[in-house]
């Protein structure tokens, strides 16, 4: 809970003072490209994303147990995540935090489908292949 | 300055995606295995996001004007396609 606020709180500052959408997928995307177009706030973003777990992970230990998982299934979770960010115009954050909070129709239909999408994607891996991913 | 500020929110974000244990890829899994393992934890940092973020917007459209920048870049169509 208190992580989700801090997201939003993240949000809310950059709808205030840039009056721009803060999504995850859209500033990595225009990074990229090389898209500076309203100055260099996406990479600086960017690099407090990044920096600041790994700082917090050497001076608070995170509350949650980390599990590596292979680099090969990262990547692969990577690639599709980042097509289909591209395709749907946004992922979790632009889509879910910023769209329904502004009670976007279309970042409302983007969420529902692709957490219907993931939720069915790990019933058939788990369930129905039984993997113990 | 505006490039500090980013600096700064981008640490936040990151800080909130550590605290909520997103930075675990078993953690995203179990939340999604709604006939197993569930974890519904996730659901929260969701729901503290999204009334934040609102309250945010509602800042911004009073003002109609952002802080730093001249205009509101927000998609203004609204039209599902794909």
């Amino acid at each position: 809970m208190f992580g989700g606020l801090l997201i939003g709180l993240s949000a809310a500052v950059v709808f205030v003072f840039f009056g721009r959408i803060l999504g995850i997928s859209g500033i990595v995307a225009r990074t990229l490209n090389f898209d500076f177009g309203s100055g260099l706030w996406r990479p600086f973003f960017l690099i407090g994303l990044v920096v600041s777990p790994a700082v917090l992970s050497m001076i608070a230990p995170s509350p949650h147990e980390f599990e590596p998982m292979g680099l090969i299934p990262m990547m692969i979770g990577g690639f599709l995540v980042g097509y289909g960010t591209r395709v749907g115009s946004g992922c979790t954050s632009g889509h879910g935090i910023c769209g329904i909070s502004r009670l976007s129709k279309r970042s409302i239909v983007a969420t529902c489908t692709f957490m219907t999408a993931a939720v069915l994607t790990v019933f058939v891996v788990r369930h129905l292949f039984g993997s113990e991913l | 300055m505006t490039q500090i500020i980013a600096l700064v929110l981008g640490a936040l974000f990151g800080g909130g995606l550590y605290l909520a244990g997103m930075m675990n890829p078993s953690k995203i899994i179990n939340f999604l295995d709604i006939a197993g393992t569930l974890d519904p934890s996730l659901i929260f940092v969701m729901g503290g996001g999204i009334p934040v973020a609102a309250i945010g917007y509602s800042i911004l459209k009073k003002r109609e004007k952002p802080l730093i920048f001249d205009g509101i870049q927000v998609p203004i169509h609204d039209v599902i396609n794909h």
